[in-house]
């Protein structure tokens, strides 16, 4: 009995404490996480209880812009949305010429010939 | 002792004013009180699917009381928890325990791999210990010892007196040394 009694002892003081303390230390650090989805579920609740209104406005800016990345489809939608953006609003601003960028489009469709009964097998340019 | 009645008081006052009205005041409450309550309904339930169920349910309980809350008749975290232990024994008799090892991925705070790899054995060698413990054992050492609630409170919460509480919490602790100590060989320490 008194020999258990010492096993038991060292076993659970074998990292400097005492009783359980070690195994219940283990199982507080290994709680999960609350994500920020989940914590918009939660005030949208609130919110929907209290007669509407947008939880994601109510959580911290960075937990905001991520449920709002997530509703988005993720980081290559909204860098692909942002792009679109971007090319909008420089055509918005600059009115850029686009006569000089569509005339070298199409010259891409020279079509060359070759002349084989012509005298010295030239080439026509024929569009 | 001041602190801990102090930041009741503020939970309280918390609810009355998302009551009123007060959106803030809601997220403030969640701040405070989901994590506890959620890592509760997790280790009760053992899975996140379910823990994330249960509290959406509890809170969304907690803003339809809001408008009819006894000021000073219940604590809000002590009734959340109440709330919690009534869904999770309607939801399983049986706290399903051993799904807890196989989540250890979304888990983490512990500093080296060394330490992480003891925290969780610890942590697994105590949870299988404490799957078999009797129910109300197990929720009695749960709340004092993981969720640090006082005795008052556990008393509230599972309805009990406190020295209830306490020869529970101080048999199921006897218990659980009985059942780890049958393990220490697998949990790699030596005998004597």
């Amino acid at each position: 009995m008194a020999k258990n009694k010492q096993n038991l002892n060292v076993w659970y003081t074998v990292h400097g404490k005492g009783d359980l303390s070690n195994f219940f230390d283990a199982a507080k650090t290994s709680a999960p996480k609350v994500s920020p989805a989940f914590k918009a579920r939660i005030l949208k609740d609130a919110h929907k209880t209290r007669g509407g209104g947008d939880a994601i406005q109510d959580l911290p800016r960075l937990d905001a812009t991520l449920v709002c990345l997530k509703e988005l489809s993720g980081f290559p939608s909204v860098v692909g949305f942002a792009a679109s953006l971007a090319v909008g609003v420089y055509i918005g601003f600059y009115s850029p010429d686009w006569t000089q960028p569509l005339v070298s489009f199409f010259q891409i469709n020279i079509f060359h010939e070759v002349d084989f009964t012509g005298l010295f097998f030239g080439m026509n340019e024929i569009f | 002792m001041f602190n801990s009645w102090k930041k009741k008081q503020d939970d309280n006052v918390l609810l009355v004013a998302f009551a009123k009205g007060d959106r803030s005041a809601a997220q403030q409450l969640t701040e405070r009180l989901m994590p506890k309550i959620y890592s509760h309904a997790y280790y009760r339930l053992g899975n996140i699917a379910d823990a994330e169920d249960v509290t959406q349910e509890a809170f969304l309980k907690l803003w339809k009381i809001a408008p009819n809350w006894k000021y000073d008749k219940a604590q809000v975290s002590t009734w959340l928890y109440r709330v919690v232990y009534n869904l999770c024994k309607d939801r399983y008799r049986r706290a399903t325990l051993e799904n807890l090892s196989s989540a250890q991925e979304v888990t983490d705070g512990i500093q080296s791999p060394t330490d992480n790899i003891d925290a969780q054995y610890r942590q697994k060698a105590l949870y299988d210990a404490m799957s078999i413990l009797p129910e109300n054992q197990r929720l009695a050492i749960q709340l004092r010892h993981i969720d640090e609630l006082s005795n008052p409170e556990i008393a509230e919460i599972m309805e009990l007196s406190i020295e209830a509480v306490e020869s529970l919490t101080a048999r199921g602790k006897r218990k659980l040394i009985e059942i780890l100590q049958t393990q220490k060989s697998k949990l790699g320490y030596s005998d004597g």
